[in-house]
């Protein structure tokens, strides 16, 4: 499954296009909202830092058409945010680390931004793959709690036996398209 | 166990999820066997990634708000109607011609984009601090009725202040720290930028500079 860029997303927004600018929300926004809340912000909070961020991207579009990751200004912004929000409330978490180079330009850290690009690409690959591995790495990594084997099994039709052979096929898949995405240890 | 002979992307699946120590010999396959340490690590990535996620998912009611930025053709049309104002005037950068005061104490400038023209005002205030005013006028739009009209000042992309005009078009930012700003200006159908006003902490340097 193929995705659209951002930049391709990002002219389609500038052309009218509101669908466009749904898949560019919908792409970004755990992201997005798991920024604030790992600053240790509230959900309250974490609500206003989302709704103010993708507000400040939604008029800089035509200014991010030519970048080539959005990923990397919605990050930026949303730190910021966190930053002077926190200022105004209350002291930024001990584990954040931030490099304030002026009062309202403060940069993340390089180890939150490198953490949340793992995130993403791990995002952004599950929603490359095929509906069944997106439906076993679902299960394997984001079901809570962790389904049986017999119980994936009997989700996707197949039988328990032959479920570890399909579980492997669907990693490695995730780590091939993780590795063409760039992901670093 | 020989280096090539990797540990299976099951094994390593399983000790992630139930969070077990791999044997002695695969550790050690592991600390020598660079392919197996970045499968380990992305697994373990997706499995904390998998426990959060969850609360990482915003309120739908959240994210519909955002979405209806993108349905409202008004706001997608002005998108498309972005235009840079250009600089007319600065009295630091030359004598004031006739109607354009400059008494010294304040940095005036002006700009225009299309119909439109901008001026800006640049005061310090005696605790240090910059106030920026403003003043948009235009012959298709004498007079500021529109609530959705606006003015964002933005740092890096950051839009850290918001000011509505007055019914004569004017704005004001008080307490402003040295930074480099620009200016985003809404009108009804179009979108107009000041790229660079930059405001420097040195009251020597005559308060800001502008990035022609």
């Amino acid at each position: 499954m193929d995705q659209r860029s951002d930049a391709e997303l990002i002219s389609r927004c500038l052309e009218g296009n509101g669908g466009a600018w749904e898949e560019l929300v919908k792409r970004y926004k755990r992201l997005v909202f798991s920024i604030p809340l790992k600053w240790g912000l509230n959900r309250d909070d974490a609500m206003e830092i989302f709704q103010a961020v993708w507000l400040d991207c939604f008029r800089e579009l035509h200014l991010l058409r030519d970048l080539d990751r959005l990923q990397a200004w919605l990050v930026r912004i949303a730190v910021r945010k966190c930053y002077r929000f926190s200022q105004q409330k209350r002291g930024k978490p001990e584990a954040i680390e931030i490099k304030e180079t002026d009062r309202w330009t403060e940069d993340p850290s390089p180890a939150l931004v490198r953490r949340l690009d793992q995130e993403q690409m791990i995002r952004s690959a599950i929603a490359l793959l095929s509906p069944r591995c997106t439906q076993v790495v679902q299960a394997l990594f984001f079901e809570e709690p962790f389904p049986s084997y017999a119980t994936i099994a009997a989700r996707l039709g197949l039988s328990t036996n032959s479920i570890g052979f399909t579980r492997d096929r669907c990693l490695e898949r995730l780590g091939k398209l993780l590795e063409n995405l760039g992901y670093v240890h | 166990m020989e280096n090539n002979d990797h540990l299976t992307i099951g094994i390593l699946f399983e000790s992630v999820r139930i969070q077990a120590k791999l044997d002695k010999e695969s550790q050690f396959h592991l600390e020598t066997c660079g392919l197996c340490r970045d499968r380990l690590s992305w697994m373990q990535t997706a499995a904390d990634l998998g426990r959060q996620e969850p609360e990482y998912e915003p309120p739908p009611a959240v994210v519909d708000k955002v979405l209806q930025l993108g349905r409202e053709p008004s706001a997608l049309k002005q998108l498309g109607n972005f235009i840079v104002a250009s600089l007319t005037f600065d009295s630091f950068g030359e004598a004031a011609p006739e109607g354009v005061r400059a008494d010294g104490s304040a940095r005036q400038m002006t700009y225009r984009a299309d119909d439109v023209d901008i001026a800006l005002w640049l005061r310090r205030s005696e605790e240090g601090t910059m106030t920026l005013a403003g003043q948009v006028t235009s012959k298709s739009l004498p007079r500021m009725q529109d609530n959705s009209d606006y003015v964002d000042l933005v740092v890096g992309g950051d839009h850290v202040r918001t000011s509505s005009f007055s019914p004569w078009g004017e704005f004001l930012f008080p307490d402003l720290m040295p930074s480099s700003y620009s200016l985003h200006i809404s009108l009804a159908d179009r979108m107009l930028r000041i790229p660079s006003i930059h405001i420097i902490d040195d009251e020597k340097s005559q308060q800001c500079s502008e990035s022609r």
